[in-house]
C-alpha cells in the first residue's frame, strides 16, 4: 500500500517525459536512418521498441524496490560484472578487432554496458560506508581506485577504449564530488599528464593512435580513418539552420554516413532537423542530467546521491563523448548516444539507470 | 553534529552547482559547434554534401531503332550483360584473383591467366568481358564470385544479319557509329548526350534524377529508311547469286523509285555481317554502290543521246553512219561489236554502237557533252546520306584530248558509281527531272515529333520532258528482240534500259586490260509510267562479261520479283508483243522492231531536229484508249480511233516527227482470252510497219542489225 501510494504521489514526472521524449526521437530517428539501408537493417527500429519496452520493464522493476536493498548487494553485483568481462575472452567472438559480446542464442550480451551501472552501485556502497566530511587523501582513493581499476583494465583489454574512457569520467565525476585535498588533487593531474605518453606508447593499439590522429589533423585521411568523423561533420552542417526534413537528410540516404544507427545516429537528425533539432535534443539530454543532479542533491542518503550523479554522469559523459565526436570536437571512439543509439545492451543500462534514478528521485522523503 | 551536516550539504550543493555548471559547459560546447557546423559552416558543408552526392552524369541514351520503310527492324539496341570485376574488393575480401580467373575465364572464353593478371591489378573496376550472351550472364551471376558485378550495357544488334549491311554499316562495341548510315546519323541515332544533374550514393549509383524519369530524353532518334527489307533481300540474293555464278569480284545493285528518288535497295557483294564487323575486311564492308567508280560504257550513251537531242544537235529520225564497225577519230579507231552502217539514235541504242555514240558526241560537241553530264549528274556527289560517297570523275572539257568528246560519249574516259548511274537514268524516267536519291525516310525523335521526313526534291530539270520520253520509248527496244539486253526483259511490263560491257583500265600496263570488265545494266519498268529503277554492276565476270547477258538476267530477275511484290500493274502491250512474238515467229509483232523500223522508215536523211510546230509522237502501243488520246492530247496532237480494247498500232508510229495538231490512227484490238493480240491486229497495219517485215524495204538497215531484230526472243522465259 504504501509502496503503490509513494509511486503515485511520488513519481518523478519530469524525468519520465524526458526520457520517453529523448526515446521516442529516437526511435523515429532510427527509422529514417535505416530507411534506405539493405534490408538487414530495415527492422531496427521495430527491435529498438522492443529494447526499449524491455528496458522500460527493468526500470520499473528496479524502481520498484528500495535501492537501498542494491546497495546490500552492492559487492555481489559488481562481482557478477567483473566475472562476466572475463567470460568475454572465453565465449566472446571477435567483431572488427576487439571482444566485447557474450554470444547468448540470438541476442549477444555486452557486460562492459552492465558493468557501467554495478560499477556505480559499488562505487556508491564503498562512499557510503565511508561518510567522512573532512578532505580525501590519495592513500583514501586506493580503494575506489580499485574499485576503478579491476573493469578498466578487463575492458582496455577488449579492447573498448570509449567505454573505459567513460568509467574513467564517471568515476571523476563521482569523486568530484568528495572531498579532495587540493595536493592529492594536483599530484593526481600530475602524474596523469607523465603517463598519457606511456599510454599511448604502449597501451594505445594502432587503430586506437590512428583514430587519435585522424581526429588532429581530420581532412589528412578523409577515404579511410578521417571519413567517419568527415561526413558525419558534413552531413550535420548541410542539415543547416532548419534542416532537410524527416527521411530527406542526403547523406544518410545515399548512404555516406557511416554507423548511422550505432555511433551515428545524431548526423542523421542534425541533418534532417538542422540546427534547432540539435539544440533541442541536446537541452533534452542536459534537462535529463541536471534532472538526475537535482535528484542526488535531494537524495536521502550518500549512497542514492552517488548512484545518481553516477548515472547523470554516465548519462552526461556518453552524451557528451557521442555528440563531440559525431561533431568533431573529440576524437573516434565507439561510444553510443543514450537512447539514440541502436543496441540492446546500451537501451538496457540506460533505462536501468533511469530506473535507478526514478528510485532515488520517489525515496527522497522516506526516512 | 548538526555544523557539520550541514557544512557538508552546503559543500555537497556547492559541488553539484559546480558540476551542474560544467556539465551545462559540455552541452554549450556541443551546441557552439552544432551552431559552428550547421550556421555558420552551413552552406560550405553543403556544397560538401552536394559535391559528394550530386553529379552531373552523363546519360547514356537509347540508341535510336533503324528501320525498314515498312517499320521492319534493322538495327536496334538490346541491353546486354557486361561482366567486370573490383581487384580491390578482391584483394580486400582476401580472395585468389587467381581462382576467381580459373571459375570466369572458362566461361567466358577467356584466357586464365590475363584475367588472373587483370583481377590482381590495383583498382576498383576492370572489365572481364562486355556484352556476354545471355547464358554466360546467367552463369557468372550463379556463380557469385566475389568482386565479380553484372551491370547491363545496351548492345547493337543487326537481327537481319547481312541484310542491308552496307547502308546501316555498324556501331562499335561502345555504341558509336562507325561506318554506314550508323555514322552518318551518329548525332541523331545517339541521342541527345546530354549530362543531367543525379543524386548519387557511396557507391556512385545514380539513387534518383529528375530528369532520369522522363525517358524519352534519355532515347536516341528512330530512323526509318526508304529501305524495303524484302527488295533489298531479294536484290542482295540476286546479286550474290549473279556475282558467284559468273565468277566476279563483286557486284552492286541499286534499286530506286525514280519518281521520288527513294532507294528501295541498296545491295553489294560482298558482304559483311554488321553483327560482327572485325570478322570481315574492309573491301566486305565497302558500299561499293557509293563508293567505287567505274567506267560505265555503254550504259553512258542514254544520256549522251538525251543531251544530243535536247540540245537539237542530233534529231530523233536522223540517219548516223556507223561507217561499218571502224572508225578514226584522231589518231585512234574506235570499233563496234558488229558492223552497222546507217542507224537512227533509237538504233544506236538498241544495238549499242560505240561509233554511233561518238559521232552524236561529236555532234554535240566537247562543251555540249560536258554540259549535259554534268546536268545528269555525273562527275558530282548524288548528295545521299550515306557516308563515303564518291563523286566519279567527269573531268572538264577544256582538258578533254581530241579523242574525248567520241569516248567520253560512250562512257571511256569517265566513270561514275552505280548510284549515280542510277539517278542519271532515273532523270530520264522521270520526264527529264533529276531526282535527289533518298535513304532516310522519316526521323523521329524520342518525343515522337518528326525530326526530318524525306520530301521528293527535284535537283533539275535535266532535258525536256518530251526529250525524256522520246528517249525512253528508244529504250525499250534496247529490252526488245533485236536489242542488247532482251535478257532484262520482263514477261508483262515494257522494260527500259541499257547495258553496259567495259573494259577496265589496266594500270599497271596502260589502256585497258583484255580480260577485265564491268559488265552493267541499268533500266527500270513499268517504261510508260516508270516505278521502279535498278541499276545492276558487276565487277570483273569471268563466265561472261556482256552487260546483256551477265547484269541483265540479275534486273530481270530483281525488277520482275518487285513489280510483282508492289503489285504494279504491267504494260499490256509489251506482255501482247511478247507472247505473240514467239507463236508467230513474227519479227514485226516486237513492238521493238517496230519502233526502230518506223523510226527508220519515218527518217528523212536531210530531216533537222524538231522545227518549231513540230511535236515528236510519242508511243502509245497496248495503252488504253483513254490512255492514249490523254497521252497524244497532251503532245499536242489529234487522235482517231479504230476499233475497241487496246492500242495494237499508230500511225504514225512512235518517235517520229509530226506537225503540232496533226492527225494520229489508233487502231485498237481487244486482248484475246489467253492476253494475246489477235492475230490480224498483231500484224503490222502501218505502212511503217508493214515495211519493217521485209528486208526490202529497209535498205538502209545494215545487216547484223537487220539479225539482231529478226532473232525471235527464245522461247522458255522465266519470270
Amino acid at each position: 500500500m504504501a509502496l503503490r501510494r509513494g509511486f503515485q504521489e511520488n513519481f518523478d514526472w519530469p524525468l519520465f517525459v524526458t526520457t520517453v521524449a529523448i526515446a521516442v526521437v529516437g526511435v523515429v530517428n532510427l527509422y529514417s536512418a535505416t530507411s534506405a539501408a539493405g534490408a538487414s537493417l530495415r527492422d531496427v527500429y521495430i527491435q529498438q521498441i522492443y529494447w526499449l519496452t524491455f528496458g522500460a520493464g527493468a526500470a520499473v522493476l528496479v524502481a520498484a524496490i528500495d535501492y537501498r536493498h542494491f546497495e546490500r548487494f552492492g559487492w555481489v553485483a559488481y562481482g557478477i560484472g567483473v566475472v562476466l568481462l572475463a567470460l568475454v575472452f572465453l565465449l566472446g567472438r571477435e567483431i572488427r578487432g576487439s571482444q566485447r559480446w557474450i554470444p547468448l542464442g540470438s541476442f549477444s550480451l555486452q557486460p562492459s554496458e552492465l558493468m557501467k551501472l554495478f560499477f556505480i552501485i559499488a562505487l556508491g556502497k564503498h562512499l557510503h560506508n565511508d561518510p567522512r566530511t573532512e578532505g580525501r587523501t590519495l592513500k583514501d582513493l586506493i580503494i575506489p581506485g580499485m574499485i576503478l581499476a579491476g573493469p578498466l583494465v578487463l575492458i582496455l583489454a577488449q579492447p573498448d577504449l570509449g567505454t573505459a574512457l567513460l568509467l574513467v569520467f564517471v568515476f571523476a565525476t563521482v569523486m568530484f564530488l568528495t572531498h579532495l585535498k587540493l595536493r592529492s588533487l594536483v599530484t593526481l593531474v600530475v602524474s596523469l599528464v607523465v603517463s598519457a605518453p606511456l599510454t599511448w606508447r604502449y597501451l594505445l593499439k594502432d587503430y586506437q593512435r590512428n583514430r587519435l590522429t585522424s581526429f588532429l589533423d581530420p581532412d589528412k585521411d578523409i577515404l579511410d580513418t578521417g571519413w567517419h568523423a568527415h561526413q558525419a561533420k558534413v552531413a550535420i552542417g548541410s542539415g543547416g539552420f532548419t534542416g532537410k526534413g524527416f527521411l530527406q537528410g542526403t547523406q544518410n540516404q545515399h548512404k555516406f554516413l557511416p554507423d548511422q544507427h550505432t555511433d551515428f545516429p545524431f548526423p542523421v537528425w542534425a541533418e534532417e532537423q538542422g540546427f534547432v533539432g540539435s539544440v533541442i535534443l541536446i537541452l533534452l539530454y542536459l534537462v535529463l542530467v541536471l534532472w538526475g543532479l537535482k535528484i542526488a542533491s535531494e537524495a536521502k542518503d550518500r549512497f542514492g546521491a552517488v548512484v545518481a550523479v553516477g548515472v547523470s554522469a554516465l548519462i552526461f559523459w556518453q552524451t557528451v563523448i557521442n555528440l563531440g565526436m559525431v561533431c568533431g570536437l573529440l576524437p573516434v571512439v565507439g561510444i553510443t548516444l543514450p537512447l539514440f543509439s541502436y543496441g540492446g545492451s546500451s537501451v538496457l543500462t540506460i533505462m536501468t539507470g533511469i530506473g535507478l534514478l526514478m528510485n532515488v528521485s520517489m525515496r527522497r522523503f522516506h526516512f | 553534529m548538526n555544523a557539520p551536516a550541514s557544512r557538508r550539504g552546503l559543500f555537497m550543493r556547492a559541488r553539484i552547482v559546480m558540476l551542474a555548471t560544467l556539465l551545462g559547459c559540455g552541452a554549450g560546447a556541443v551546441v557552439y559547434r552544432a551552431w559552428d557546423l550547421q550556421v555558420r559552416r552551413a552552406d560550405t558543408l553543403r556544397g560538401m554534401a552536394e559535391e559528394q552526392y550530386l553529379r552531373d552524369v552523363a546519360l547514356a541514351p537509347k540508341r535510336g531503332t533503324i528501320y525498314d520503310r515498312d517499320g521492319a527492324e534493322l538495327a536496334v539496341s538490346v541491353d546486354a550483360d557486361s561482366v567486370w570485376g573490383n581487384p580491390l574488393a578482391i584483394k580486400k575480401a582476401g580472395q585468389d584473383a587467381r581462382a576467381i580467373a580459373s571459375h570466369l575465364a572458362p566461361l567466358l572464353g577467356l584466357d586464365v591467366e590475363v584475367l588472373a593478371q587483370r583481377l590482381s591489378s590495383e583498382r576498383h573496376f576492370v572489365w572481364v568481358k562486355r556484352r556476354v550472351t545471355p547464358a554466360q550472364g546467367k552463369a557468372v551471376r550463379a556463380l557469385h564470385l566475389p568482386g565479380i558485378a553484372i551491370s547491363e550495357e545496351a548492345r547493337r544488334f543487326y537481327p537481319n544479319r547481312e541484310l542491308a549491311a552496307h547502308v546501316l554499316g555498324f556501331a562499335n562495341v561502345d555504341g558509336v557509329g562507325i561506318e554506314g548510315l550508323e555514322l552518318a546519323l551518329e548525332d541523331k541515332l545517339r541521342g541527345p548526350r546530354h549530362t543531367i544533374p543525379a543524386v548519387l550514393d557511396r557507391r556512385g549509383e545514380i539513387v534518383f534524377s529528375q530528369q532520369l524519369l522522363d525517358e524519352r530524353n534519355a532515347q536516341g532518334d528512330e530512323v526509318t529508311l526508304t529501305i524495303d527489307k524484302t527488295l533489298q533481300y531479294l536484290a542482295e540474293r540476286e546479286l550474290e547469286l549473279a556475282v558467284r555464278t559468273s565468277e566476279a569480284r563483286a557486284g552492286s545493285l541499286v534499286l530506286i523509285e525514280p519518281s521520288s528518288g527513294e532507294i528501295l535497295a541498296m545491295a553489294n557483294y560482298p558482304t559483311f555481317n554488321p553483327n560482327e564487323p572485325n570478322r570481315s575486311s574492309n573491301t566486305d564492308r565497302r558500299n561499293r554502290a557509293i563508293t567505287d567508280r567505274f567506267e560505265p560504257g555503254s550504259t553512258i550513251k542514254p544520256f549522251t543521246v538525251s543531251g544530243a537531242l535536247a540540245a537539237g544537235a542530233v534529231s530523233p529520225t536522223q540517219i548516223i553512219d556507223c561507217e561499218n564497225g571502224a572508225v578514226r577519230v584522231a589518231e585512234y579507231t574506235i570499233h563496234d561489236s558488229h558492223h552497222f552502217q546507217l542507224l537512227t539514235p533509237a538504233q544506236v541504242l538498241a544495238v549499242s554502237s560505240n561509233i554511233g555514240a561518238a559521232k552524236i558526241g561529236l555532234a554535240l560537241g566537247r562543251a555540249g557533252l560536258y554540259r549535259a553530264f554534268t546536268r545528269f549528274g555525273l562527275g558530282e556527289r548524288t548528295g545521299v546520306e550515306l557516308p563515303g560517297e564518291t563523286a566519279g570523275i567527269l573531268r572538264h572539257y577544256k582538258r578533254w584530248y581530241d579523242m574525248d568528246a567520241a569516248t567520253i560519249a560512250f562512257g571511256q574516259g569517265v566513270s561514275v558509281t552505280a548510284l549515280q548511274l542510277a539517278m542519271g537514268l532515273g532523270a530520264i524516267a522521270n520526264k527529264g527531272r533529276l531526282m535527289q536519291p533518298q535513304i532516310i525516310k522519316r526521323i523521329v525523335d524520342g518525343h515522337g515529333e518528326v525530326v526530318q521526313a524525306a520530301t521528293p526534291h527535284v535537283r533539275r530539270q535535266v532535258i525536256p520532258e518530251n526529250v525524256a520520253r522520246l528517249v525512253s520509248d528508244m529504250l525499250v527496244a534496247v529490252t526488245e528482240p533485236g536489242g542488247t539486253a532482251v535478257e532484262a526483259a520482263i514477261p508483262g511490263y515494257l522494260v527500259a534500259g541499257k547495258t553496259g560491257t567495259a573494259q577496265k583500265a589496266d594500270y599497271v600496263h596502260g589502256g585497258y586490260a583484255d580480260n577485265k570488265w564491268m559488265s552493267s545494266f541499268v533500266g527500270y519498268a513499268p517504261a510508260q509510267a516508270p516505278r521502279l529503277l535498278a541499276a545492276v554492276v558487276l565487277d570483273e565476270p569471268m563466265i561472261a562479261h556482256q552487260g546483256g547477258s551477265v547484269a541483265a538476267p540479275v534486273f530481270r530477275r530483281v525488277m520482275g520479283a518487285a513489280l510483282r511484290h508492289l503489285g504494279v500493274p504491267g504494260d499490256n502491250a509489251g506482255a501482247l508483243a511478247e507472247q505473240a512474238a514467239p507463236r508467230k515467229g513474227d519479227a514485226s509483232k516486237s513492238v521493238a522492231a517496230a519502233v526502230v523500223a518506223q523510226a527508220l522508215t519515218a527518217a528523212a536523211p536531210s530531216e533537222p531536229s524538231l522545227a518549231a510546230g513540230e511535236v515528236l509522237v510519242p508511243s502509245v502501243l497496248g495503252q488504253s484508249a483513254r490512255q492514249a488520246i490523254s497521252a497524244l492530247h497532251q503532245a499536242e496532237l489529234d487522235v482517231r480511233v479504230q476499233g475497241t480494247g487496246l492500242v495494237s498500232a499508230q500511225e504514225p508510229a512512235a518517235a517520229s516527227v509530226a506537225q503540232r495538231g496533226a492527225q494520229v490512227s489508233l487502231r485498237l484490238s481487244p486482248p484475246s482470252a489467253d492476253g494475246s493480240l489477235p492475230a490480224s491486229t498483231a500484224k503490222a497495219t502501218t505502212p511503217a510497219a508493214a515495211a519493217a517485215t521485209t528486208s526490202e524495204a529497209a535498205p538502209t538497215l545494215p545487216q547484223p542489225a537487220r539479225e539482231l531484230i529478226a532473232v525471235a526472243r527464245p522461247g522458255g522465259h522465266d519470270g
